[in-house]
């Protein structure tokens, strides 16, 4: 009998209240531990499944199963699945610190949330200061939002959503408003606590380098409506040095996707056309 | 001198209100303006310290008063707030409403009150509430009608409940204070300070 999937989404459809269709009769599965990166088009559904797999969404066909279970369904006894996220926006609250603002899902998210009180300004504080010392943000628990800059903040957000040890971590686009440097600083940040970690992580991006430095596997998503057109194995070892992300292998990879999704789209303007002409 | 931006700016606020008594009291002096006309701050002073007994009494009274309706006001402007502030379409619905009744100018209301409770200490409580209420209410609905969905969402996928975004989003975030750069090192200071005022943006002309 083979093990199911940690997230199972069969046939699942969404149509959006306003009649778009945002996703048609998709289907992915992700196994405990794996990095899976979505990439396509813009407005091809990457975020609309993000969503779906963290319960924010209900599907209008279809299932998605994580951990055994219907995603959005009440919670019946058992322990919940313990998710973190983080968006393009790194939205930390600006009257609390740095170190407050990362120490919010252990106010929220059991079973830390019992002891939250008690243990704010010793044990939460230090696992805080130690996750912002790994992503270099040594000494600024103290600073407010605004204090720091852009990148620095989505650091943060990534400690935010790392913190209570979720076993699942879904980003979206949590590098995209980032210079490339800094971008590429965080993806080896992101590599080697994915490492030391092992959460399950799906990750949305545009960034099809990323996809590739990141993820064990990427799975390419037609234009609107999405679905999953092609899923390719990322087969370089780790840990993976940002200079090998710019190797010819990987750049074959990059290049590969990039004329799957450039056929994606050109399918797309072809149906607008024919739309058109009928 | 080498003093921080902080201190100084500090220095200086007090500076621009101890020569704004001593130029008072320098015109008043020069010009020789009578005390029926316009009295100098160190005849107020000797006044205000010769009287005092008699004026302490009514000080402490009307602090209290103002404080009770100030309560007052927060409180059931939170109550208020949050029913309104809770979906969209409350608060869309309710929003004219709060428009036209903090337009009204708040003393208008005053010889209502007294009509209605006589003289005395009930009245003055009841306007010191509704002069604090509608700017609490305002504050907190918009606050709560406006999280940022992205960071709803975060909080969403932590399983937060209502009460949980409630306490740690939407009743902080009304707090103009809070979310500009606050020099206050303490929450709640800062927003003591912000409650207090009409903040705009349609409590703006109220006050």
């Amino acid at each position: 009998m083979s093990e199911p999937s940690f997230i199972e989404l069969s046939d699942v459809s969404l149509r959006y209240g306003t009649g778009t269709v945002a996703l048609a009769r998709t289907s992915l599965s992700i196994d405990a531990g794996d990095f899976v990166a979505l990439v396509g088009p813009s407005g091809c559904g990457k975020s609309t499944i993000l969503k779906l797999v963290a319960g924010l969404l209900q599907p209008t066909a279809g299932g998605v199963i994580v951990r055994g279970r219907e995603q959005g369904s009440p919670s019946v006894g058992g322990e919940r699945l313990r998710l973190g996220i983080a968006f393009q926006n790194p939205t930390m609250l600006p009257w609390l610190t740095i170190r407050e603002n990362v120490m919010i899902p252990l106010k929220i998210v059991p079973p830390f949330r019992a002891s939250y009180r008690a243990k704010r300004h010793g044990e939460f504080a230090e696992r805080a200061e130690a996750l912002l010392a790994q992503v270099g943000l040594k000494g600024f628990g103290d600073k407010r939002p605004w204090q720091l800059s852009g990148g620095m903040l989505q650091r943060a957000s990534l400690c935010r959503a790392l913190i209570h040890d979720p076993q699942l971590l879904l980003l979206d686009e949590p590098f995209g408003a980032l210079d490339q440097f800094t971008r590429e600083e965080l993806w080896a940040i992101m590599q080697s606590l994915w490492i030391d970690r092992r959460p399950t992580v799906l990750l949305v991006t545009h960034d099809l380098r990323e996809a590739a430095y990141l993820a064990n596997r990427i799975c390419v998503m037609s234009s609107r409506p999405g679905r999953i057109l092609e899923t390719r194995e990322v087969p370089f070892g780790r840990p993976r040095t940002i200079e090998a992300s710019y190797a010819p292998e990987m750049a074959a990879l990059v290049q590969a996707l990039r004329m799957r999704i450039a056929e994606a789209r050109s399918q797309e303007e072809g149906a607008d056309t024919q739309e058109l002409a009928a | 001198m080498n003093l921080s931006p902080s201190v100084r700016q500090r220095l200086l606020s007090a500076l621009a209100l101890l020569s704004f008594f001593v130029m008072w009291e320098l015109i008043c002096l020069a010009g020789g303006i009578s005390d029926l006309i316009l009295p100098r701050p160190s005849q107020i002073a000797v006044v205000l310290w010769e009287k005092m007994p008699l004026l302490w009494p009514h000080t402490v009274q009307t602090l209290k008063t103002t404080l009770a309706g100030f309560a007052l006001g927060v409180l059931i402007g939170i109550v208020i707030g949050v029913a309104i502030g809770s979906s969209r379409l409350a608060y869309d619905v309710a929003y004219p409403l709060l428009v036209g009744f903090s337009s009204i100018p708040k003393v208008a209301v005053v010889p209502i009150f007294v009509v209605w409770f006589g003289a005395g200490t009930v009245p003055a409580i009841l306007t010191s509430m509704v002069i604090s209420i509608f700017p609490v209410v305002v504050n907190v609905a918009t606050g709560l009608a406006s999280t940022e969905p992205e960071l709803e969402d975060v909080l969403k996928v932590l399983g937060a409940s209502r009460r949980d975004v409630l306490w740690n989003v939407s009743l902080p975030a009304p707090c103009p204070i809070c979310s500009r750069r606050s020099r206050l090192p303490s929450r709640w200071l800062s927003w003591a300070r912000c409650w207090r005022k009409p903040w705009p943006p349609i409590v703006g002309s109220a006050t």
